[in-house]
């Protein structure tokens, strides 16, 4: 019987205009954002290249000038600029960066990526100044979000959806075809389920193709079993679309309804809920302002430099860094060991805000179960690897290798050695560990769940209903 | 006539659910929006004032010091807001707050709030505008879908088309119910808004900012003229409610989420912006090798001397009667302002060719177009920031300059030339003025002609439209 109404389903949808259209209008969508993916990675990606490639040319040149000093000579190039002193190179000249190439399916979701630094200038300044680094880029397009697969699916999708299954029922009430399918031997119940279970595969299978051959297009294969989990969720999200549509649809009620009604569920998932949430987490954890640190950061920096102890203190501590015969003009081991100092206690400040950050998202957590936008936003950031956990850890993985860069310098600018081509050589390098996490963990499995369960809630009225019908027949 | 045919649609939507219920889930969000709006702005503009006068202590009591490590110390310009941020935050969470004045750099505008929020800021956030200008156009329409197609449905048109009234009076007298209807909600919240802000900012800025917010409004009322008008031609348009419903809200949907973000990868794609390496890069570049990259700093320096002893008459640096080091830092400054004016001038360009891309783009759309007015009047966009980064720039080059003079005429012959601290009162805090209502107005051209071009259009298409209903 099923294969029987899917026949004719899609007979009627050949004949209709509405599938061509849908049909154009989802891979046109599908590409733009596609398109869209491929651009920003492609600009982080060249980026990244350039950043390489001022790498190598910086260390070809200071590697030349160091050498060319002879002993006993300075260098000419003005006194910030000797390549020589360990304070100064490691300071400018000497900066490495740190950076986080974009994972493979970085395309289908611009998540956080258009805000968080990618790469970092590591030098001896203080930690805190990776903190306020930030990536260029026109306020109005952060602000407007991107056209990326994950807008397509998150929003246009549901849209697609409706248009596609609103008027299931409500189509042959207003065409006069009612009557005749009541007079089959199948309810009308069970017609717009099969036909919707129908819609679903065909909708999906569609999708599933063009993305697949979009993402292999632009280079996004080699992500593997990722790929696998997000087009299983796209399923279950779309799952969720095709099940409300066919609740409505069971309402029985003319189209105009129909059409209002699930376009107010969409508007309340996707826009209202999301913005309420994110408007409730600002009212109840608001994030201190950045603009007190700035002032509380030079309150400390100005009390340890008055004071002006900290260097002596250290030495007394760590004689094996004293100099042997120590240049007392020299104020850069000063310099170096006060920054140090105030970095230490600014960070005790900024603890307060991991702390806030973490509350705000135990919160979101906790609640987006109300909104499955919410949580397919998370997920497919997650699988495009630019979520904000993995900027969390890339941060922290370049805070650790600060503190390797500086460890390695520190030496060097209280013993007031000179900078050597060895010494170059041997800069510590970064590393970046595997950042990419599972994309369900045990938080994503549970909302997962809560989706099945939601649409099964969804579906319980019109499988009842078909169930008490067969009963009563 | 017009009188009778609006009481008539006024007492039709009297006893219409669909109103109550629209107006019910309005008021809710926009209580809940302005009083989210009052936190941010009050709280907002505490911590700025409160910013801005701890980083200028620090400044005063910075001690006996050269003044050139005074010029590097510096200190920081806050942007406040303007009244009206407490209705529309427009892009205020991406838009920086504070810019470090130093001697050497021109800092960018930094520290903005979205990049701690986390993803969930990307969904956006509610303000007074987001319900008036996105929410607001979906209660006129799901209130006038079917303001002319009932009449088809209901079989009343042949009724109509006997009566001695004009196709364009019916039309004319249905818009006005629509538009009645749509004041009756929209006017009490406006008074609640306004008084709101008067009591949050104060009379005195609530006074600068009435110009903008007059001119808000106006604009406002003309949007929800397009709405209703365009509601009106829908539905007189289609064959039945439901199509003109789907229309409506497809139109709504490309406006408010389509739109937007095809304008951001046009723009992207037609005006490239660089990283934030590639720039900074780039400055540093122009400094080592010349904005020309022929003239290496130490060759610039060479000229620098060169054209000082011919200047003075004297053969060697040191019979120069002012300090050379003071000079020096000055020459430094005033390259490096060439070097800030093509590089961040060259991305302010940039920026404005992509939303001027927008602005074009969005003339497809009232409501991208009124989104952009809005928050420009309101001074959450670019442009404030923009016109902020420049005053800021301003006092960063006063500081630097007042004490390379210093260093150039007092510290001759002397070494570890310091002054006291009466000295940094030279320097006034930073206290950022809005500029000029032209200034303001300017950036919105396009958004303001993109209205007037839709209520145009609309009202000759319904002119139109009349004139073939009359005709049948």
């Amino acid at each position: 019987m099923f294969l029987f109404i899917v026949k004719y389903d899609w007979l009627s949808l050949r004949a209709n205009r509405l599938l061509l259209l849908l049909a154009t209008i989802t891979a046109f969508i599908l590409l733009f954002a596609l398109y869209d993916g491929y651009q920003r990675v492609a600009f982080q990606q060249r980026t990244l290249a350039e950043i390489q490639v001022q790498q190598q040319m910086d260390h070809q040149k200071y590697e030349k000038q160091i050498a060319d000093i002879k002993p006993g000579k300075h260098f000419d190039g003005g006194h910030f600029g000797d390549p020589t002193n360990p304070f100064y190179f490691g300071n400018r000249m000497g900066a490495q960066y740190a950076v986080l190439p974009p994972a493979p399916l970085a395309i289908i979701s611009t998540g956080q990526s258009d805000m968080y630094p990618y790469y970092y200038k590591v030098t001896l300044s203080k930690k805190q100044a990776l903190y306020h680094n930030e990536e260029l880029e026109n306020p109005q397009v952060l602000f407007n979000g991107r056209f990326d697969v994950s807008f397509v699916v998150i929003f246009l999708l549901p849209l697609l959806i409706i248009a596609f299954t609103y008027n299931l029922y409500a189509a042959e009430k207003e065409n006069g075809t009612l009557p005749l399918l009541m007079a089959q031997n199948m309810s009308v119940g069970t017609m717009i389920a099969y036909r919707s279970l129908f819609r679903y595969f065909l909708f999906n299978v569609y999708f599933t193709a063009l993305l697949l051959a979009g993402i292999a297009c632009f280079g996004g294969l080699g992500a593997g079993s990722s790929i696998g989990v997000v087009i299983g969720i796209i399923w279950l999200y779309t799952g969720f679309w095709f099940a409300l549509s066919y609740l409505v649809n069971s309402f029985k009620k003319h189209s105009g309804f129909s059409a209002t009604a699930l376009t107010g569920v969409w508007l309340l998932l996707v826009l209202i809920i999301p913005t309420v949430i994110s408007t409730v987490t600002d009212v109840v954890y608001p994030m201190p302002s950045r603009l007190e640190l700035i002032a509380q950061t030079r309150d400390i920096n100005d009390s340890i430099a008055k004071n002006n102890n900290a260097l002596n203190r250290f030495l007394e501590d760590h004689p094996e860094f004293k100099p042997a015969v120590a240049d007392l003009k020299d104020r850069n081991p000063n310099t170096l060991r006060n920054r140090i100092e105030a970095e230490m206690m600014v960070e005790k400040i900024k603890a307060g805000y991991y702390a806030t950050a973490q509350k705000r998202e135990a919160l979101i957590n906790n609640y987006r179960f109300l909104s499955p936008a919410i949580f397919m936003q998370q997920l497919l950031n997650k699988a495009a690897g630019t979520n904000d956990g993995r900027y969390q850890n890339f941060n922290e993985q370049v805070g650790q290798y600060q503190q390797t860069f500086r460890d390695y310098f520190e030496p060097m600018v209280y013993r007031q050695q000179k900078f050597t081509t060895v010494n170059l050589k041997n800069v510590p390098r970064f590393v970046p560990q595997q950042t990419l996490s599972a994309i369900l963990d045990r938080a994503s499995l549970n909302n997962v769940i809560f989706l099945a369960c939601m649409i099964g809630l969804v579906l319980l009225p019109g499988i009842r209903k078909a169930i008490q019908r067969r009963n009563g027949n | 006539m017009i009188t009778t045919i609006t009481a008539k649609e006024w007492m039709e939507y009297k006893q219409d659910h669909r109103l109550k219920w629209i107006a019910l889930i309005i008021y809710g969000l926009f209580a809940m929006a302005l009083a989210t709006g009052v936190k941010y702005y009050s709280t907002a503009t505490a911590a700025n004032t409160q910013a801005q006068q701890d980083s200028y202590a620090q400044w005063l009591q910075q001690g006996k010091k050269n003044p050139h490590s005074a010029a590097h110390y510096g200190f920081y310009a806050f942007k406040p807001l303007s009244p009206l941020a407490i209705l529309d935050k427009g892009m205020e969470s991406y838009l920086g707050r504070a810019v470090w004045l130093e001697a050497h750099n021109q800092n960018e505008v930094k520290e903005r709030e979205a990049t701690d929020a986390g993803s969930i800021v990307r969904f956006g956030n509610m303000s007074v505008a987001f319900i008036f200008i996105f929410l607001l156009p979906l209660g006129i329409l799901l209130l006038g879908f079917d303001l002319f197609s009932k009449e088809r449905e209901q079989g009343t048109l042949p009724l109509l088309l006997s009566s001695e009234t004009g196709m364009a009076a019916i039309f004319r007298g249905k818009a006005l119910a629509l538009y009645k209807v749509v004041m009756l909600i929209f006017l009490p919240m406006l008074l609640v808004a306004t008084v709101t802000c008067i009591i949050t900012a104060g009379s005195t800025a609530w006074l600068q900012a009435l110009p903008q917010f007059l001119l808000l409004v106006l604009f406002l009322l003309l949007y929800f003229g397009i709405w209703v008008l365009l509601s009106l031609y829908i539905s007189s348009f289609v064959r039945t409610s439901s199509v003109s419903l789907v229309g409506l809200l497809a139109f709504w949907v490309l406006g408010v989420f389509i739109i937007p973000r095809m304008g951001g990868l046009l723009a992207k794609a037609l005006h490239a912006s660089p990283s934030a390496f590639a720039f900074s890069n780039n400055v540093r570049l122009d400094n080592e090798l010349g904005i020309d990259r022929k003239t290496p700093a130490t060759q610039r320096q060479k000229l620098f001397e060169d054209s000082l002893l011919k200047k003075y008459g004297v053969d060697s640096i040191a019979a120069l009667p002012l300090n050379i080091r003071g000079l020096n830092l000055e020459r430094g400054e005033e390259y490096g302002y060439l070097i800030f004016k093509k590089n961040y001038g060259g991305l302010e360009r940039t920026y404005h060719s992509q939303d001027q891309t927008f602005n074009w783009l969005n003339i497809l759309s009232p409501t991208q177009s009124l989104r952009a007015i809005s928050a420009g009047f309101s001074g959450t966009d670019i442009n404030k920031q923009v016109h902020f980064a420049a005053l800021a720039e301003d006092h960063r080059r006063m500081i630097a300059s007042t004490m390379n003079e210093d260093i150039a005429t007092n510290s001759v012959g002397i070494e570890n030339y310091m002054v006291d601290e009466q000295f940094w009162a030279k320097i006034p805090n930073f206290k950022y003025t809005e500029p000029p209502l032209k200034q303001w107005l300017l950036p919105q051209l396009v958004p303001v002609f993109s209205i007037f071009l839709w209520l145009g259009f609309l009202l000759f298409l319904l002119k139109k439209r009349a004139a073939a209903i009359t005709a049948l």
